[in-house]
């Protein structure tokens, strides 16, 4: 089984010896392991014998785990309709085994309290509409704000790159105001023009414009603002142009209007009552709601009596109940049962597994699927104590697998997991590579997100994600892959013929270009990604003073030749060749993704590679085939997504826990949302147990 | 005098703050006003991917050494003042804890960078590395100053994949530690960080406002601190350490609400504008940084230029492939030229924020900077070789002239870089008398009792 391997492989070096000792290899066909000594040897393709009933598996523990960035974000988006994702400043999360939401590494300084405070207090106050008179507006033609760039266009103002409108505004109260841009763009590329909505330079509203100058949109944000003069900022981020294609960002107006008796819906969402003439019940009632929301559970009543204190003693001090209330609000999103998910033992200090509460269930349910908090349904699942029933939580689960909210699977999991999320940092050489804009990488992203999604999504076995008929593409990335255009800036799926080279994700322009340095492509980066995101056996990095070593300087050699002289050493010949006849293989492909048919150098290229167990392959389509039948890639997506979904990487004694939802995988024809389900409903997700003390 | 700044402070206009002279009443609280005594400050000033050493280190020692390309930056240039009589430059020491378990010199050296101690290598369960020395001052100096410590960088990190050889991510990016297991993720966003210096206090509150308003803060404080402490009883061992982290910041944020003052008017002028590149980010920071020092926010502070092991691509100084790949040099001519093109503008950088400081005037007529001991160092010492040994070492500032400067104190026998930091704490009047590996005093240093 790949974790033990891969410790066999830290352990002994991957020096010669040990491969030499292995007839069978880490690549071999059935998936045989390699033994290491004091580790139980176990095979992806069938679980040990050795193994117990699941009920009597340990299903470990999680630690207290601490809503990262975009958790925080998703969560008060699905609370409080909040669009102004105040995580965004707090600082970056740690991140450990490939994913910036394990327990372990989530860590909580204190400038991190001390945002938290401050988004909770804005946040509530938010809620908490203050004003009782009529909402009074003031516009402001875009003709008259100071303007970066651009030009006149009808009535609207034409910001023809990426520049800003601004303009100060004198607000005469203090409260919530409502701001309105009347906004259109001219298509281009796959976005649509991105405008960025700011007060005193912190952004309110950020939206994708998608109305046209004959059909303008009206965009909306809110915001808190204190008495006196703002400036109110509109910021185009997004230029694309490519001639003819020229995406701009056109704006005739934004206005602003003062709190008044309009109410939006995140403030009924909460306000339940109208505190002012409830009292203390309507209080109570609030804080029991928003309370059970917020922590994702049922507040004890000591808990609302504390919260209700909160508004009693605002109160005491002559403040309006609604600044009390908003206190309190602030409070409970400021309170560890919200910033944690919090999962408690009967006994911390016993290793007996127990069951999770329903709630606590839920929750876990709905980060795992959603990377955010439960809606009312999930819930109520959980109030009514039914959602631990396998028939529940399986029709909760294929509920959730369909709902938009799942797309964060693709976008933060596989983001994760196949490096997505780099795509857009990569910073291929201008001089080494022309062409390859913001847009490029933008369609290399969205190409592989697309493909992901439709595995994710179809009741097909997503190991088609190295060995399908199609991908996605737009003009733009059709022309940097040399492909017919489909003539759409939009990426739409493009049928391949038979065994082409970008019907893999080993094809995609976004992982080959993350896996090669800025100015040339990286077979040794490209394999140690294959064997440490497909395989689950990342190669130990190379012992100081030889990482990286210079390419030997041979005029007459091709890349191939100097990189194989280089690993002749035989302490580097271990790793190198389990590395790079797989990153031989992807050689197909210049350092952005390119299809070649020479290397930098123009040496004829010779993408045949023969892995340590002699199984020999041409190209990149030849060795994705040889992956997808490979059973230790469905093996190694378990493990990726159990340590994306439980928050933790699976311990040294779960080897029978992932050996059996490999299986279940399996029998479920490798659709990922039999994957999901046989996550969810096994042991380490369902139960926990404490901890010797 | 008016101070230089960035002039993105000023895109925005107004700024009319920055043309007020230098006045007691601008100290914030006033107290420190009467002391004539300048505080003490620190700084760690981190770059990643070691140095050419052959171009930074001076080929005397003593007084009087040529400066190298690397640290011509410290040369007096045109209008700009000479740093020279403000530093020590020292080589020979060794941070030995910072050596990994198998491969991860990046992130081990980065987690050991100010704590001299041995990060235990995980990539997620049982992080362990040890208290760092901005952590130490800020502990001896809680309270006298609105933040205890600032944790400031560049780039907040990439968000996949494997941080360094089997490391966790915290290693890697993190060189503040507030204990063995926390460590302290800092700010990468200017304005960001410029709310939370100068923003948020409105100088026309009365004081019966602002206790009114500590009050009310207060019993939201206080209430969360209650869900706190009856939870943590019901955890178990781990858990309970990860909700001392959040107790630990609510503590802080207690600290800060009782602390605050209505007019506060030591202030830079605007917010500064979006800014660009790495480039302008730096410079910003820096300012901020100098700003921090001179309104007596902070003492203690930390400043990452980058994350371990950086594959940043320098652009703007002509260069293509990124700062790891070079700094594998392996000899190759053009890469130490990389190298050494690199290492040159990080030590401009820190001569600039050095420069700064020694504008700023304390009221006693001293310079900021001569208070204050900045320390800039990379998490090895040569990329290919990524030794821990010979680390390079730069330190600015005098410590209100108990360093002499000048100075090119080399070692030998490889004595610990802690001994360095207990020096440190020594001459900025917290000292403690161990610190990592440490084995005592580092001779020489410290000149005057």
């Amino acid at each position: 089984m790949s974790r033990w391997l891969a410790l066999g492989l830290i352990s002994l070096g991957c020096e010669g010896g040990f491969l030499g000792g292995t007839v069978d290899g880490p690549l071999a066909p059935g998936g045989v392991s390699v033994p290491v000594p004091g580790d139980t040897p176990s095979n992806p393709d069938a679980p040990a014998a050795t193994c117990r009933p699941s009920s009597e598996l340990d299903p470990g523990r999680v630690t207290l785990r601490r809503l990262n960035r975009f958790e925080y974000d998703n969560t008060l988006r699905d609370l409080l309709d909040d669009a102004t994702r105040p995580a965004q400043d707090f600082p970056a999360d740690d991140f450990g085994h490939g994913f910036d939401n394990v327990a372990d590494v989530l860590s909580t300084a204190p400038v991190l309290v001390e945002k938290y405070e401050r988004a909770a207090r804005v946040l509530a106050d938010a809620v908490i509409e203050r004003e009782a008179s009529p909402g009074q507006t003031t516009r402001v033609q875009a003709e008259d704000c100071a303007k970066s760039l651009g030009g006149a266009a009808g009535a609207f103002w034409n910001l023809w790159s990426n520049g800003t409108l601004s303009s100060t505004v004198n607000f005469v109260t203090t409260g919530r105001y409502t701001f309105r841009v009347l906004a259109a763009q001219t298509q281009a590329g796959p976005d649509a023009a991105n405008m960025v909505l700011s007060l005193d330079g912190r952004t309110i509203g950020t939206f994708s414009v998608t109305g046209t100058q004959a059909a303008p949109g009206t965009y909306t944000a809110m915001a808190d603002v204190t008495a006196g003069p703002h400036r109110v900022e509109i910021e185009f981020t997004n230029d694309f142009y490519a001639p003819p294609d020229d995406r701009n960002l056109l704006v005739e107006w934004f206005e602003v209007q003062r709190p008044g008796t309009v109410v939006d819906p995140s403030v009924a969402k909460v306000m339940v009552c109208d505190p002012v003439t409830g009292g203390a019940a309507c209080v109570r009632t609030i804080i029991t709601r928003f309370g059970r929301k917020a922590w994702r559970r049922p507040l004890t009543t000591v808990e609302v009596d504390r919260y209700v204190n909160v508004v009693t003693l605002a109160q005491a001090e002559g403040e309006p109940v609604k600044t009390g209330l908003a206190m309190a609000l602030g409070a409970l999103l400021l309170s560890p049962h919200f910033l944690f998910r919090v999962e408690l033992d009967p006994d911390p200090t016993s290793l007996t597994p127990h069951p999770l509460t329903d709630h606590e269930l839920a929750a876990r349910l709905s980060y795992f699927l959603w990377a955010s908090t439960p809606d009312e349904a999930l819930s109520r699942a959980a109030d009514d104590g039914t959602l631990s029933q396998p028939a529940q939580l399986d029709s909760q689960v294929r509920r959730m697998l369909a709902d938009a909210k799942a797309k964060t699977l693709v976008t933060k999991f596989a983001g994760q997991w196949l490096w997505t999320n780099q795509i857009e940092d990569a910073a291929p050489s201008a001089s080494v590579y022309q062409n390859v804009t913001g847009a490029t990488k933008t369609a290399m992203r969205l190409e592989t997100e697309a493909v992901v999604e439709h595995f994710f999504t179809r009741d097909e076995s997503v190991l088609g994600l190295l060995g399908t008929d199609f991908t996605f593409l737009n003009d733009t990335l059709a022309d940097h892959y040399g492909l017919p255009r489909p003539g759409s800036a939009t990426l739409q799926r493009v049928t391949l013929p038979a065994s082409a080279e970008r019907g893999s994700i080993l094809g995609h322009g976004g992982l080959l270009t993350v896996t090669s340095f800025p100015t040339r492509t990286s077979p040794v980066k490209r394999g140690a990604w294959v064997l440490g995101n497909l395989l689950c056996q990342e190669p130990p990095a190379p012992p100081p003073g030889v990482e990286a070593l210079p390419i030997p300087q041979m005029p007459n050699a091709t890349l191939r030749e100097r990189v194989e002289a280089h690993r002749a050493n035989p302490t580097c010949a271990g790793c190198h060749a389990l590395m790079d006849p797989i990153g031989y293989g992807m050689e197909r492909f210049d350092g952005v993704g390119r299809s070649r048919t020479t290397d930098t150098g123009g040496f004829p290229l010779d993408v045949s590679g023969t892995l340590p167990d002699g199984r020999s392959f041409a190209g990149p389509a030849e060795l994705s085939g040889i992956l997808k039948a490979d059973p230790r890639v469905p093996h190694c997506l378990v493990e990726k997504l159990f340590t994306y979904g439980v928050g933790r990487f699976p311990g040294r004694d779960e080897s029978c826990q992932v050996d059996a939802i490999t299986t279940r995988f399996k029998d479920g024809g490798h659709r990922f949302s039999a994957l999901v389900q046989a996550i969810v409903s096994s042991p380490s997700f369902t139960h926990r147990r404490g901890e010797t003390p | 005098m008016t101070f230089k700044l960035s002039r993105r402070f000023f895109l925005q206009g107004a700024g009319a703050s920055l043309a007020l002279p230098w006045l007691e009443a601008m100290l914030p609280g006033g107290s420190r006003a009467q002391d004539m005594t300048s505080p003490k400050r620190f700084l760690a000033f981190y770059v990643p991917c070691g140095i050419r050493m052959n171009r930074w280190t001076p080929a005397a020692t003593g007084t009087g050494f040529a400066l190298t390309p690397i640290l011509s930056p410290l040369a007096a240039r045109g209008q700009e003042p000479s740093l020279v009589s403000d530093i020590n430059v020292i080589t020979g020491l060794s941070n030995r804890p910072a050596r990994p378990d198998g491969p991860g010199d990046h992130a081990s050296g980065t987690g050991a960078f100010i704590t001299a101690r041995h990060p235990f290598k995980t990539e997620s369960t049982n992080i362990r590395n040890g208290i760092s020395l901005d952590q130490v001052l800020a502990n001896a100096w809680r309270g006298r100053t609105r933040f205890a410590s600032l944790e400031l960088g560049t780039d907040g990190g990439g968000s996949s994949g494997n941080c360094d050889s089997g490391y966790s991510c915290a290693y890697a990016r993190n060189i503040a530690w507030a204990s063995d297991t926390q460590p302290l993720a800092k700010e990468t966003n200017p304005q960001v960080l410029f709310d939370r210096l100068f923003g948020g206090l409105d100088p026309n509150q009365s004081q019966q406002m602002v206790e009114k308003r500590k009050r009310l803060k207060q019993s939201v404080l206080d209430v969360v601190k209650a869900d706190a402490d009856s939870l943590k009883p019901r955890l178990g061992k781990t858990d309970q350490r990860k909700l001392d982290e959040y107790l630990s910041g609510v503590r802080e944020l207690e600290r800060r609400v009782q602390s605050e003052q209505p007019a506060a008017v030591c202030t830079p002028g605007n917010r500064p504008a979006t800014v660009g590149d790495l480039r302008d980010r730096t410079r910003v920071m820096l300012d901020l940084i100098a700003w921090s020092f001179r309104c007596d926010l902070t003492r203690s502070s930390t400043f990452m230029l980058q994350n371990a092991g950086s594959n940043y691509v320098f652009s703007f100084l002509g260069l293509s492939d990124g700062h790891h790949s070079y700094s594998h040099h392996g000899g190759n001519a053009a890469n130490n030229d990389a190298l050494e093109r690199i290492g040159t503008w990080e030590v401009e950088q820190f001569a600039y924020l050095a420069r700064q400081l020694k504008a700023m005037q304390e009221p006693n007529g001293s310079s900021v900077l001569n208070n204050s001991l900045l320390f800039f160092s990379s998490e090895i010492e040569d990329g290919d070789s990524h030794s821990h040994d010979n680390m390079p070492i730069l330190v600015a500032g005098r410590a209100g002239g108990r360093v002499s400067g000048g100075r090119h104190l080399r070692f030998s026998g490889a004595p610990s870089v802690a001994n360095l930091f207990v020096s440190i704490t020594d001459a900025l009047g917290a000292p403690v008398t161990s610190f990592g590996d440490s084995t005592g005093p580092l001779a020489g240093f410290v000149t005057s009792a």
